[in-house]
């Protein structure tokens, strides 16, 4: 009896070795492993690099051309007719290449032509509720005319805030007639929230 | 037989093959099939973290990720760390298949939770979701109300309302509840603020690059996975990393990644835990439509009058962390170690010891979420106050996005009279999650 329990007590003793021995093996591993996306640090995430900079930075460099751009004044103007804001909207190039001020502002119309409270009665430009209408219209047109799949998912991202359901069959079609599948998958979700 | 190392080696091997010491010697009560099963969704940074891999008190039985290099690198770890050789899962909708998964541990980033949180309850399984709970206010109303169909247990992955020091502040948040449970605050609104002053840094490092150019998918990643219900965007590393936060379709930056920690314990203490507030107030620099900047300063004002002020450009350094109606108020920690300061309107500091000696403590949290999956016990984080806690700095996520304030109302759960904060508030998910999620 006694020679069995020693036995017992120096296998669990030896099992708890090995596993020892397997954690160490292991950490060992962990050290050489490298993730595969170069940002799965916390510092590699937060690296400035100067030619691509982070949101931040940007915003504190250029505080006062934002400030400016953003005016309300401004942005009224942006509505003031359909090509005004096509205007607006031909600044917006393909992959990724746009100046940030404008796709500032580009957020910034959209936000402004929503805001309950925007008096737009007072800019003397046109009557309350047009610049909605004319600045969705217009994101509706670029998406609809242009082939780069950037700019179109890109009206297409401003349209599901602003648009109207009467926009719904439009957008469906943008994407139906789309050769990218980013924009067909876009334009259904666009679709599916001006519907609700 | 001569005493050779190989000799030895090869009995004592043999030896701990074929005697292996019972379960009840090893585990106790808590052997291995006795214990509830957890699987890992996401296998990036934080599921390695205490609460996930390591956590000791279910049994790790699987685990997925749409990098192929993280399965490998977490099924090894998994076998190293104790837990044997663990299933890999081809994607989440087979671990949430699998009966033998009783828990499931969502790990991914926040554009995922909702969805992942709907569709797990609807699978049968308790689930510990990464925070914040949801990236939108119509995703959590959506998880609350389905989580309560199933019946389902539900956590969130923060701790700091019943345990741990409350960051910069220094003290658990126990005492600070047992100020304004007791009514030391005075008769009245109470004014929060919330930033570097008071111990809480808003991490505006976590922002986007403005013009991320697309970049090659890697290998053995499957992109469209990731993206989810999250629009379609080309691929960038920037977008995929650590980095993901920096992003509105992801996160809301420091925001988003922080808030649940910090004021979900302030929904606590100050015992709002079934309403939100109804006014949101935003000062701040217009945003970029995909890469998320900073704000300045952000209140969210409750019906009551009560105040919490998220101060991100740090103007408001000097002020306590909360300042009762009577005019107390509580500081962190000063140098000489106090735990907790409180000072009168006219600037004496009390003896904050003494004082909290007198008071009743709090009641009694559910904090053993085991024990909350075995016996149907709600967990002290779960779906109702986390929901409540996360439309907190949803609101607010929201006023950045407008680039202005709006009023909410927290019982029909929409904005008053903005149809474009409410686009905000519910947002449309990508095909076939938005039917996952709606149903």
């Amino acid at each position: 009896m006694k020679k069995s329990n020693c036995c017992r007590l120096m296998s669990f003793v030896f099992s708890v070795a090995f596993v020892f021995a397997a954690v160490a093996a292991g950490d060992a591993s962990k050290d050489s492993y490298v993730d595969p996306n170069p940002y799965a640090s916390y510092g590699a995430a937060m690296a400035s690099k100067a030619r691509d900079p982070m949101a931040v930075e940007w915003q504190n460099r250029c505080d006062r051309a934002v400030k400016a751009a953003t005016a309300p004044d401004v942005l009224a103007s942006h509505v003031s007719s359909t090509c005004a804001a096509l205007s607006l909207l031909k600044c917006v190039k393909g992959a990724y290449a746009t100046d940030p001020l404008v796709l500032i502002v580009v957020a910034s119309t959209t936000q402004y032509v929503m805001d309950p409270a925007a008096d737009r009665c007072r800019c003397g430009c046109f009557r309350c509720g047009d610049a909605r209408k004319v600045w969705s219209e217009a994101l509706l047109l670029r998406a609809g005319s242009t082939s780069d799949a950037y700019v179109a998912m890109l009206c297409l991202d401003q349209l599901r805030w602003c648009g109207f359901p009467s926009q719904v069959a439009a957008v469906r079609n943008i994407g139906e007639k789309s050769k990218d599948r980013a924009v067909r998958d876009f334009a259904a979700m666009v679709a599916r929230e001006l519907a609700k | 037989m001569k005493a050779t190392r190989r000799n030895f080696l090869k009995r004592a091997a043999g030896m701990s093959l074929f005697t292996i010491a019972p379960a009840h010697v090893l585990w106790g009560g808590a052997a291995p099939s006795n214990r509830l099963t957890r699987a890992l969704i996401g296998f990036g940074a934080i599921a390695q973290s205490a609460n996930h891999l390591p956590f000791n008190g279910s049994r790790l039985i699987g685990l997925c990720d749409p990098w192929e290099e993280r399965v490998r690198h977490g099924l090894a770890l998994a076998e190293n760390g104790g837990w044997g050789k663990i299933k890999a899962y081809g994607n989440f909708m087979e671990l949430l298949a699998d009966k033998d998964v009783d828990i499931v541990h969502i790990c991914t980033p926040p554009h995922w939770h909702g969805c992942m949180s709907v569709m797990a309850a609807n699978a049968g399984k308790d689930i510990w979701c990464e925070k914040p709970m949801t990236r939108t206010v119509g995703e959590g109303k959506r998880v609350m109300e389905v989580v309560k169909a199933k019946k389902r247990m539900f956590r969130l992955n923060t701790w700091f309302r019943f345990q741990g020091r409350f960051y910069g502040f220094g003290t658990t948040v126990e005492p600070i509840r047992q100020v304004v449970e007791n009514g030391l605050l005075g008769k009245g609104p109470i004014k929060c603020t919330f930033g570097a002053g008071q111990g809480f840094s808003w991490k505006f490092g976590w922002s986007g690059r403005v013009n991320a150019a697309p970049e090659k998918v890697p290998q053995g990643f499957d992109w469209d996975m990731w993206l989810g219900p999250a629009p379609w965007k080309p691929y960038t590393a920037h977008r995929a990393g650590t980095s993901f936060r920096g992003y509105w379709d992801y996160d809301s930056g420091g925001l988003g990644d922080m808030a649940q920690h910090y004021l979900d314990p302030l929904q606590y203490l100050l015992c709002k835990d079934d309403t939100s507030p109804v006014k949101i107030d935003y000062i701040g620099p217009k945003q970029h439509p995909e890469a998320v900047g900073r704000f300045d300063r952000i209140t969210l004002t409750y019906d009551d009058g009560t105040e919490v002020i998220l101060d991100g450009d740090e103007s408001l350094k000097g002020e306590p962390l909360l300042r009762g109606a009577n005019g107390l108020c509580v500081y962190p920690k000063a140098k000489d170690g106090k735990t907790l300061r409180l000072v009168d309107r006219t600037g004496k500091e009390l003896d904050a010891e003494k004082v909290l000696s007198e008071l009743p403590k709090p009641a009694p949290q559910q904090t053993d979420f085991i024990d909350s999956c075995k016996n149907r016990k709600t967990f002290a984080l779960n779906e109702s106050n986390g929901f409540r806690s996360c439309t907190m700095f949803n609101l607010g996520i929201v006023a950045e996005r407008l680039g202005r304030g709006f009023e909410f109302d927290p019982v029909a759960l929409r904005a008053k009279n903005d149809p474009a904060a409410d686009r905000f508030l519910y947002q449309s998910m990508r095909s076939p999650w938005d039917r996952e999620m709606w149903g």
